[in-house]
């Protein structure tokens, strides 16, 4: 076992990354040990860049202890560079982390000046050369073996490198020490990928008293929707998907998502399904001491024709939109995702089979769900369909008159049935053709019967198995499949 | 001084009566003057779905009446199928007002319904008339989620009719909650089905709860309508419905109907009518002329059949199907 991590304390008693435990033990036995836990950490940096959100919606992962910020455009609503850097790093004091930043025009140049710089630093455009020449050459992201080479070749600092001629370095140690030092002075591009997709539009608050009732928060978000509302006119387009996030005071972030089934715009819609959203998140949403961030982002957006309203269509306190009921359904009952891949709203849909089982399946109404989908289901059946089926056939204790007749009297859930009338057979063969065939490609062979007893409810019964020899030796089961009206 | 002190009594009692009537939409008659209110918007809402027997829709006082809550209930889960199929043969009534039969429906299953009593199934229900495509099915974890969506699809004008599938005895489920859904349905003027299974008569805010219980379905005839109609032996015809009026606000409660449905007609009648009917089509096919009847022919050679008058309960696949084992 060794060590992966230390803090300032344990670094001034002269341990380091990498020295055996047993040896740290010995030298200081008042050590305290927490053993590493990859997993957590990640799940650390992940919030921490959660709550960086709130500077800029660009951040970038830089596993394992590091995270790029893409402040473009940003430094100007946090009083410049300065005043965003000493801000990021006052409040991460404040949550308890011990954390270096540095601002440069490129992210190598950031990279090194937060690591190896004595402070926080803010490094101007074309300044980079100057600013990395003493640190050493770790500063550029190279990998160990690589260091080690350019170590042996007298190479030690960042000042060193742009000296020596390129060519032999290229072809000694790779392209990658050369680009990592070009993209560090800015001589090549280098983007930072972002963790969440970039919003279209967005609209944030940031709050001098931090709010923590509901009734605040969706106050906010109407607030936001009508800021939102007026770049999705100019752009003639409407929300798809729209990301509702909460920043609390002590970092932790919120993130609540909707889909629409087609644009909204209208504030009050846009409220209403975060309504939905919020009432089924619930208890989770924990304000705490309050949230001091929020932001409205459209994640996703559509075409949205403005067409004309009229005075015929009655709105007499009803909603008259199917489409807004099932995109609240979903908001409340669906899972937080942004786009309705899983509607909670199921239709029927006829598959191609003779199976009771498979004949029909649910499909998530969000796919085209207006008009009504025409199939071939309107037609009646033209063998006996119950009005309900069991999901799974239940076992039933059959006595029939001949083996293979009608059954006469059945136990159905602990309770006896005579029947009076019955219908049948239909026998209903396995489907050895289709691509998900069972291994024997000779599965038994169902007789139907549509039963009527005594009160006249009315059961479809089948018969699984062959009698005899043609049935293998293994003697039929009887099941009820549904019930008929 | 005496009377006129009555006067004003009177008065009042009379304004406090109508404002009752009105609060509970009880039949005109009661709200006595209070004709002229329900113009406009509100016109819609006194619309009734009449069932085609004469008896219980005398009952109804026309009809099931549309807007607002109907309770449906059956005794155990096993009865859930004739429910079920009460539910979809009323929803495809050939006598429904447009919107009713060609708008979606909602079919909410609060939890456990549908383990208990099965999924709706679209080929069955589309036997008994009602169109697959219609049905949006959605089954909530959580009984106020159920309530929920009950409740803001009953405010959808978009939606036919909600139905809320229900399982026993709930906990978190009264007059309050029945009243809330009433009063939404009423608002937009769209039913709203309470289907349960295995329930207790509790208090309720519904006008009308029916109790379905299975009865013996019609005689399966083939041939129906000429002199050589018979029944199948064995053969199960159209479903039987016992269909007890257990509380009517606009009539009496108490009597247990005994109705059929015709799939084909999208009516529902009881023996009674299908004996006239059958007598008058056996008075009309004896004046009937032959056309043809090829399958049918050694059945005898006067068959007169008449193929352009539409006939009840006519041998459907089904029959044949049953006449044949």
């Amino acid at each position: 076992m060794r060590i992966a991590g230390l803090d300032a304390a344990a670094e001034a008693r002269g341990l380091r990354r990498g020295q055996g435990l047993a040896d740290a033990r010995a030298a200081h036995p008042d050590l305290d040990i927490v053993p590493a836990d990859a997993e957590a950490d990640r799940r650390l940096l992940t919030a921490l860049a959660d709550w960086c959100d709130r500077y800029t919606p660009l951040v970038a992962l830089d596993a394992p202890d590091g995270l790029f910020l893409d402040i473009t455009g940003c430094a100007h609503l946090f009083g410049g560079e300065q005043g965003l850097l000493a801000d990021l790093l006052a409040r991460l004091f404040e949550q308890g982390f011990t954390a270096c930043a540095s601002v440069a025009a490129t992210p190598g140049a950031a990279w090194a000046a937060a690591r190896f710089a004595d402070g926080p630093l803010i490094v101007e455009p074309g300044a980079e050369a100057p600013v990395l020449g003493p640190f050493p050459l770790a500063a550029l992201r190279l990998d160990g073996e690589t260091l080690a080479g350019l170590a042996k070749v007298g190479l030690k600092t960042v000042r060193q490198l742009p000296e020596a001629p390129r060519a032999p370095l290229a072809r000694r140690f790779g392209r990658q020490c050369l680009l990592r030092l070009d993209q560090a002075l800015g001589a090549v591009e280098e983007a930072i990928s972002p963790r969440l997709p970039v919003p279209m539009l967005s609209a944030e608050r940031r709050l001098a008293e931090p709010v923590g009732r509901i009734e605040d928060v969706e106050q906010l978000l109407l607030a936001l929707a009508m800021r939102l509302q007026g770049g999705l006119e100019r752009r003639g387009a409407g929300a798809r998907a729209l990301e509702y996030a909460l920043f609390r005071v002590d970092g932790v972030v919120y993130r609540l998502c909707v889909g629409a089934s087609r644009p909204v715009r209208d504030p009050e819609t846009v409220v209403k399904l975060f309504r939905e959203r919020l009432a089924s998140v619930g208890d989770e949403l924990d304000a705490g001491f309050g949230f001091d961030v929020v932001r409205l982002s459209v994640l996703a957006d559509g075409a949205m024709d403005d067409g004309q309203g009229d005075f015929s269509d009655g709105t007499d306190g009803g909603d008259p939109d199917l489409a807004i009921l099932l995109d609240r359904i979903a908001a409340r009952l669906g899972a937080n995702a942004p786009v309705d891949a899983r509607h909670p709203v199921s239709r029927l849909q006829a598959v191609e089979s003779h199976e009771p089982e498979r004949a029909e399946e649910l499909r998530p109404a969000s796919q085209d769900r207006s008009p009504l989908p025409a199939n071939n289901m309107s037609l009646p059946p033209a063998v006996p369909r119950p009005a309900r089926l069991l999901a799974r056939p239940e076992p039933v204790e059959v006595v029939a008159g001949v083996p293979e007749g009608p059954p006469q009297h059945f136990r159905w859930r602990r309770a006896h049935y005579r029947v009076t009338r019955a219908e049948g057979p239909e026998r209903i063969a396995g489907e050895w053709w289709g691509h998900e065939a069972p291994e024997d490609l000779h599965p038994a062979p169902r007789d139907y019967y549509r039963v009527e007893d005594e009160d006249g409810r009315r059961y479809w019964l089948f018969r699984r198995g062959l009698y005899g020899a043609a049935g293998g030796g293994v003697a039929p089961e009887w099941f009820l499949h549904g019930m008929f009206a | 001084m005496a009377s006129a002190q009555r006067a004003t009594a009177r008065a009042t009692l009379l304004s406090l009566r109508r404002q009752i009537a009105s609060i509970e939409k009880a039949p005109p008659a009661l709200a006595e003057g209070g004709r002229g209110w329900s113009d406009g918007p509100e016109a819609g809402r006194d619309t009734v779905l009449a069932t085609g027997v004469a008896d219980f829709d005398r009952e109804l006082n026309g009809g099931i009446a549309l807007a607002g809550l109907t309770e449906i209930h059956a005794r155990a889960a096993r009865d859930a199928g004739t429910a079920s199929g009460f539910v979809a043969a009323l929803l495809s009534l050939a006598a429904a007002p447009g919107f009713l039969s060609g708008l979606p429906v909602l079919w909410i299953g609060a939890r456990g319904a549908f383990a208990e009593a099965g999924l709706p199934h679209g080929r069955g229900l589309c036997a008994l008339g009602l169109a697959p495509e219609r049905l949006l099915l959605v089954e909530p974890k959580r009984l106020c989620d159920a309530l929920w969506v009950a409740e803001e699809a009953a405010r959808t004008r978009g939606l036919a009719a909600t139905v809320l599938d229900m399982r026993g005895a709930a906990p978190g489920f009264g007059l309050r909650e029945t009243q809330r859904l009433h009063r939404r349905g009423q608002a937009s003027g769209r039913p709203v089905l309470l289907l349960r299974q295995s329930a207790e008569a509790d208090a309720t805010a519904a006008p009308l709860r029916l109790v379905l219980a299975p009865a013996p379905s019609a005689p399966a005839m083939v041939l129906a309508g000429t002199p050589h109609a018979r029944a199948v032996p064995g053969g199960i015809g159209p479903p039987g419905f016992a269909v007890t009026i257990e509380k009517n606000k606009a009539g009496p409660a108490g009597r247990t109907h005994l109705l059929h449905w015709n799939s084909h007609e999208r009516i529902f009648f009881t023996e009674r009518d299908e004996r006239r009917r059958d007598r008058r089509d056996a008075a009309a096919g004896e004046r009937g002329t032959l056309v043809a009847f090829p399958g049918a022919a050694h059945l005898g050679a006067d068959l007169s059949a008449s193929f352009d008058r539409p006939h009840r309960a006519g041998p459907s696949r089904q029959d044949m199907a049953a006449d044949g084992s």
